[in-house]
């Protein structure tokens, strides 16, 4: 493709150029906003919800106190996706459930508001603190975000991740086909991909755990080459766990190009960071 | 994929919406304006919808011409400006769009105005006007409105102007702000593709993730969907596979793009309804009066009819999500991420057997298992490929790969019939005379010679011209040969020489010849030999059968002995050797390179001839210095050197060789080499009490500092000091040396930079150092020295495998767990080390390991099993097996913990009697002799046995050999 005004030349100064962008482009923004039709709007924890109806909480930005307006008239959420999303589930997939939590609940209570906005970033978080809630066993939990999610999305039924809880939820003294026979089923084109790609993972881990390690691979790919937009950090977990497999099978510079891709895709996270340092450990 | 067409989807189109919108005010006319003017006004509007863009302008001029002063110049100006821009008249476009902006600085129009300005003034493309496009841009930017569309454009000219700094300031702005508009949609795929074509990795993952979020992109997804997909195809033909990936990674599945496109859809659809409900009631006002109503819903209508064309194109692509398996597989394969790439392959041939790509993904799954040299699953699907597409162009291709691939795994019989199969299937083949010739080269392969003879004449009979007979006709040669058929031999041999004389085989069929004659008693014989091969190697000394030739011609003069006189017989030695150094340095394979230097070695050392014996190794170090011949020659050079009195010169020849090697360390013959150099240094034994310590390390250092010159570098470093740590060694200076490794083990930050022998050493120190730090009530010390050892013994485990230290790693790992106390972890490791590699050196190590892991986890009955099973096997005798009755004493006092009475006491007995045992059967093994003892003293003094507890603990305490066991020194203390 070429780009207007720019040679081969010329784009060689980009590769310096564009090096510290991201250190200032997500600067701006930053705080989280419902964003309305007219281009009117309000900070997030200057609204509660009722009914299908925003009650604005005090007089902000030229809302007046308890001024109702529906939801249907607000367009999205603006800003950036809160970093406390990725690193809670970097902390999740790296098997520390709580920690994740800890990050996640604020956010997730702040949010909450937003909930049936278009674009919203609630949604990824009740997914995965779901997942989280599910590891701890606490099924309340579990149900009740489960309710949340499937009123807060149009389809209409239980939300695909209500069956990924009950599935995690399992104890452990279950068969072990019987669990990964309930994880592999919700690995399919149908639910949204987030979905397919955490039950993937927890079905390679499962298979990890009892030395199955060529079908463990399998599923671990599965989230980042079958569905990629189940989540980057879900993709960075994904390839960690897969490296070590490879290079456990003498398959070194494959298991080198995963790690490269995991600590891109879960920069940040705690999740990165062990992939960082298992790449640095094999190179 | 052919079906989403780029030119329905300009990457300009949704730019165009903007200009296009803007002609809605023209419309509605003011009520105070002359009738004629109107007309202009319709005819104008007609005319940028038909695209007469100029026609458009010249009403427009007319309008402007003939203006009232209630006219609205400003968007009149404009829009001419516009027409002239789209008309390609950029001089007349930046003079009218200047001229809205002199009409109203601030007004509504002003911002896409500067816009027009520096667009026109771009493609008029005169460098001296470069400066007033930057200023009408910048000032087109700061209106968040247009911040993406106008940003892009200035960024991509600052950098054409080479003001990098701004332009990053630009780039930055653009990336970080909302995506909402169509215009700012489009601008973000430019972004996209800006940050692809530079590969700028890290920030275009990013990037994608955030766009997909963003209002602008979910409204128009369908329409963003295939720009992408055509930057990624873009990307892939470029080769930049890795930004091609994550392009294609960031698509949501055709059914998300759908569904999301479908709300997206009825939101817009509604906005529009509720739009035109507003426009009506301003219809009758004044045009002055307007809102930017009918403007936006003119730019509503465009995207949603836009938006429309693009979700009916991807509603026609029902295998659009195996079409993007099938780019994702490809990218993966090109980067060599071959099981990834398999998994892409293989869903799309099984999950979607209808999409257009199941063919090519069948294909390239058979290859990517080639590339793996997995050749059963290549034969598997290579099979499943031939009858499911037997039509197929490549099918030949196939077959041929998967034959290709049985013959390098070696299943001669799969070969054989393989290949019979070909020929039966494809009869009208080029390629019969390869299938013919693989038969036999498979039969000649299982030694069935005649057969393979048979088979390989009628080949040569019935493709007399195949490029294939001379490698049929050689190995007739060599199965003969090997068949030990003289004088079919003979015949084949000269059949194959009369045809292809100066052949690829014709060295090799020579020296078969030579080789038969060779074996002949007959003098006549051996000088036929020397002469038919003295012969050939005159004018063929690179042949590649030279080396065996040149022995052969060593092998015949040794074996002549014929003579009486001295001198000859002296001569024949000489020729010998002659012959054999020729062959060490032909270029021929290590099994030939070897046999004729140990053939030299053994007449030089017949001839006591030991300068020449080191100079020939000396020379084969040289030019071999990374092989296992190379390494034999260091020895030798030392030992001759050495015996020459000039072990200094050994020293430098050594360190001469190890100067390309001293600063990798995954090269692990450098410790070798440098053990090998220490010794040339060390005095002989009955020497080495008078030896001058201080001048033997500043001549190492001397010679460490030459081989490392120009190369400083941590792992350069840490040899160094491993080499005075083994002159510290030889001289029994032991406590120095300790202190020489132990200084690398602290002082070296980073893992990588040490070779895996280093690697083992260091993480045993610091595991050691760890653990007294821990007795010595250093916590943070402790802790940070035993991550400094698992990290050691990670890189060990995970990048050096195959080295001989290897085991060190997982046995390391697993006994650091075992200090975290984490015992899940360590018996995971040491199981998985046993079970994986029960041919491991360490293995009574990790053995003992699982079995202390065992008992941590409180699994008592498996721990005694295994325990018993140790101590019962004579590979774990010794210092294990004494360990192992610690351990079977430990399990028997924790089951005591846990019974009362009568049955505690027989426990503890019990455990009494291993201790017993311990301090009796292990006493070469203070450390464990005196555990021995320590725990029959706690056992009998529980037991209330106090006199035998105090005459345990005397004699721990009064043993000399004892005495210095950290349990001797406990039990002095109490």
């Amino acid at each position: 493709m070429k780009i207007p005004f720019i040679s081969r030349g010329s784009a060689g100064f980009l590769t310096a150029l564009v090096m510290s962008i991201f250190s200032i482009a997500f600067a701006q923004e930053a705080q989280n906003r419902i964003i309305f039709e007219g281009n009117r709007s309000l900070p997030l924890d200057q609204v509660t919800v009722n009914g299908d109806n925003f009650v604005v909480k005090s007089d902000t930005d030229g809302f007046k106190k308890g001024q109702t307006f529906p939801i249907a008239l607000a367009s999205y959420v603006s800003g950036e996706k809160p970093a406390v999303v990725n690193e809670s589930i970097g902390l999740l997939m790296l098997g520390k459930p709580i920690d994740g939590l800890l990050l996640l609940e604020p956010m997730l209570e702040l949010h909450k508001v937003t909930a049936k906005i278009p674009g919203n970033y609630w949604l990824e978080a009740a997914r995965a603190a779901l997942v989280a809630n599910a590891f701890n066993g606490s099924s309340s939990k579990v149900e009740a975000l489960a309710a949340e999610i499937a009123e807060a999305t149009p389809a209409p039924g239980e939300d695909p991740a209500a069956a990924l809880g009950k599935a995690l939820l399992m104890p452990s003294s279950s068969k072990l086909e019987d669990r990964l026979a309930a994880l592999e089923s919700l690995v399919n084109d149908t639910n949204p991909p987030v979905v397919s790609a955490y039950a993937s993972f927890f079905h390679g881990n499962l298979l990890k755990r009892v030395k199955r390690d060529k079908e463990a691979l399998h599923s671990f790919l599965k989230v980042s080459c079958l569905y990629p937009t189940g989540g980057r950090v879900l993709n960075g977990a994904a390839e960690l766990q897969a490296s070590e497999i490879l290079n456990s099978m003498n398959r070194r510079e494959e298991a080198v190009a995963l790690l490269q891709s995991a600590v891109r895709e879960a920069k940040n996270t705690a999740a990165g960071a062990e992939a960082d340092k298992r790449l640095k450990s094999l190179q | 994929m052919a079906t989403l067409k780029p030119k329905f989807f300009s990457k300009h189109l949704l730019g165009a919406i903007f200009f296009a919108s803007s002609v809605g005010p023209l419309v509605a006319q003011s009520s105070g304006e002359p009738a004629n003017l109107a007309v202009l006004f319709t005819q104008a509007e007609e005319a940028f919808a038909a695209k007469n863009y100029l026609d458009a302008a010249a009403k427009l001029e007319a309008i402007i011409k003939g203006a009232t002063p209630n006219s609205p110049m400003e968007m009149l100006h404009f829009n001419a400006g516009l027409a002239y821009l789209l008309g390609e008249q950029y001089e007349k476009a930046e003079a009218a769009f200047t001229e809205a902006v002199k009409v109203n600085p601030k007004g509504q129009y002003s911002s896409r105005a500067y816009l027009g300005i520096g667009r026109a003034i771009i493609a008029e493309n005169k460098p001296e006007k470069l400066e007033r496009a930057i200023e009408a841009l910048r000032i087109a930017a700061a209106d968040p409105q247009f911040r993406s569309e106008a940003g892009l454009t200035l960024g991509q000219v600052y950098i054409k102007a080479g003001r990098q700094e701004e332009a990053l300031q630009v780039f930055s702005s653009l990336m970080g702000s909302d995506v909402r508009t169509p215009q700012q949609t489009n601008a973000a795929v430019e972004v996209v593709g800006l940050l692809a074509e530079t590969n700028q990795m890290d920030q275009l993952v990013a990037y994608l993730d955030r766009l997909i979020n963003q209002s602008g992109v979910r409204n128009a997804i369908s329409w963003y969907a295939n720009q992408i997909i055509v930057r990624g195809d873009q990307l892939v033909e470029a080769e930049n596979y890795d930004a091609a990936l994550a392009v294609y990674r960031s698509i949501p599945p055709r059914r998300q793009i759908l569904d999301t496109q479908n709300l997206a859809l009825a939101d817009q659809r509604k906005e529009l309804a509720a739009l035109k409900v507003r426009a009506t009631a301003e219809e009758k006002g004044p045009i002055e009066k307007r809102s930017a109503t009918t403007e936006r819903i003119g730019e509503l209508e465009s995207a949603i009819a836009l938006t429309e064309k693009a979700m009916a194109a991807i509603q026609a692509k029902e295998d659009l999500d195996a079409a993007l398996l099938m780019r994702r597989g490809r990218c993966l394969y090109y980067l060599n991420r071959y099981e990834e790439a398999l998994v892409c392959f293989q869903t799309l041939r099984t999950d979607h057997p209808n999409a257009s790509d199941v063919q090519t993904a069948s294909y390239s799954e058979i290859f990517v298992y080639n590339q793996l040299k997995n050749t059963e699953e290549m034969q598997r699907l290579a099979t499943e490929f031939l009858k499911n597409h037997p039509n197929a162009k490549n099918v030949e291709q196939i077959a041929t790969l998967a034959g290709d691939g049985l013959a390098r795994a070696q299943k001669w019989p799969e070969v054989q019939k393989f290949y019979q199969d070909l020929e039966t299937k494809f009869p009208q083949s080029k390629n019969l005379d390869r299938y013919s010739f693989f038969q036999g080269v498979a039969l000649f392969q299982q030694r069935k010679f005649p057969e393979a003879i048979s088979h390989l004449q009628k080949l040569v009979q019935k493709f007399p011209t195949s490029p294939l007979v001379e490698d049929s006709l050689y190995r007739i040669a060599m199965a003969n040969f090997l068949s030990n058929e003289y004088k079919k031999t003979l015949e084949s041999s000269a059949d194959y020489l009369k045809k292809f004389p100066d052949g690829r085989y014709a060295g090799d069929v020579r020296y078969r010849l030579a080789f038969i004659n060779f074996s002949d008693p007959d003098p006549a014989a051996a000088d036929k030999v020397i002469k038919d091969l003295t012969s050939f190697l005159a004018s063929n000394p690179n042949d590649p059968a030279a080396g065996s030739m040149y022995s052969l011609l060593g092998d015949t003069y040794s074996q002549k002995k014929t003579s009486k006189d001295s001198k000859e017989m002296a001569s024949f030695q000489n020729k010998a050797l002659e012959a054999y150094v020729k062959a060490v340095w032909s270029r021929s394979t290590e099994d030939v390179v070897r046999y004729a230097l140990e053939s030299a070695t053994s007449i030089l050392q017949a001839k006591k001839d030991w300068k020449a014996l080191g100079d020939l190794h000396a020379d084969v170090l040289q030019r071999m210095p990374n092989t296992d011949i190379g390494l034999i020659s260091a020895t030798w050079v030392a030992k001759m050197k050495v015996r020459e009195g000039k072990g200094a010169e050994a020293a430098d020849l050594l360190a001469e060789s190890l100067k390309s090697t001293l600063g990798d360390p995954s090269n692990e013959s450098v410790e070798f080499l440098i053990d090998e150099l220490v010794k040339t240094l060390v005095p002989p034994r009955n020497k080495i009490a008078e030896a001058n310590v201080d001048a033997l390390f500043t001549q190492l250092d001397e010679i460490m500092k030459k081989a490392a010159a120009g190369q400083s570098n941590p792992t350069t470093f840490a040899r160094t000091t491993y080499a005075r740590a083994r002159l510290a060694q030889m001289l029994r200076l032991t406590d120095r040396s300790d202190l020489y490794l132990k200084g690398i083990a602290m002082n070296s930050e980073d893992p990588s930079a040490l070779s895996p022998a280093l690697l083992a050493v260091s993480g045993e120190i610091l595991l050691k150092e760890s653990q007294q730090d821990q007795k010595d009530n250093k916590p943070d010390e402790a802790k940070t020295k035993l991550e400094k050892a698992q990290a050691m013994f990670q890189r060990l485990s995970d990048r050096y495998k195959e080295s001989m230290f290897a085991d060190a790693g997982p046995v390391g790992l697993g006994r650091v767990a075992m200090v975290n106390k984490d015992y899940e972890t360590a018996f995971r490791i040491f199981d998985d080390a046993i079970t994986n590699n029960a041919a491991m050196s360490r293995f009574n190590e990790a053995t003992l390991g699982k079995l202390e892991a065992l008992t941590g986890l409180g699994k008592y009955e498996e721990a005694e099993k295994l325990a018993l099973e140790i101590v019962g096997d004579r590979q774990f005798r010794g210092e294990t097996a004494g360990k192992a009755y610690l351990v079977l004493a430990q399990v028997y006092r924790k089951k005591a913990a846990n019974l009362a009475g009568g049955d505690q006491q027989e426990a503890l007995k019990k455990a009494h009697a291993y201790y017993q045992r311990v301090y009796t059967a292990y006493r070469a093994f203070p450390e464990v002799c005196a555990e021995g003892y320590w725990g029959a003293y706690e056992v009998a003094t529980e037991l209330g046995e106090t006199q035998i507890a105090t005459e345990t603990l005397e004699v721990l305490k009064t043993n000399s050999k004892l005495q210095q066991t950290a349990r001797g020194k406990q039990a002095q203390a109490l």
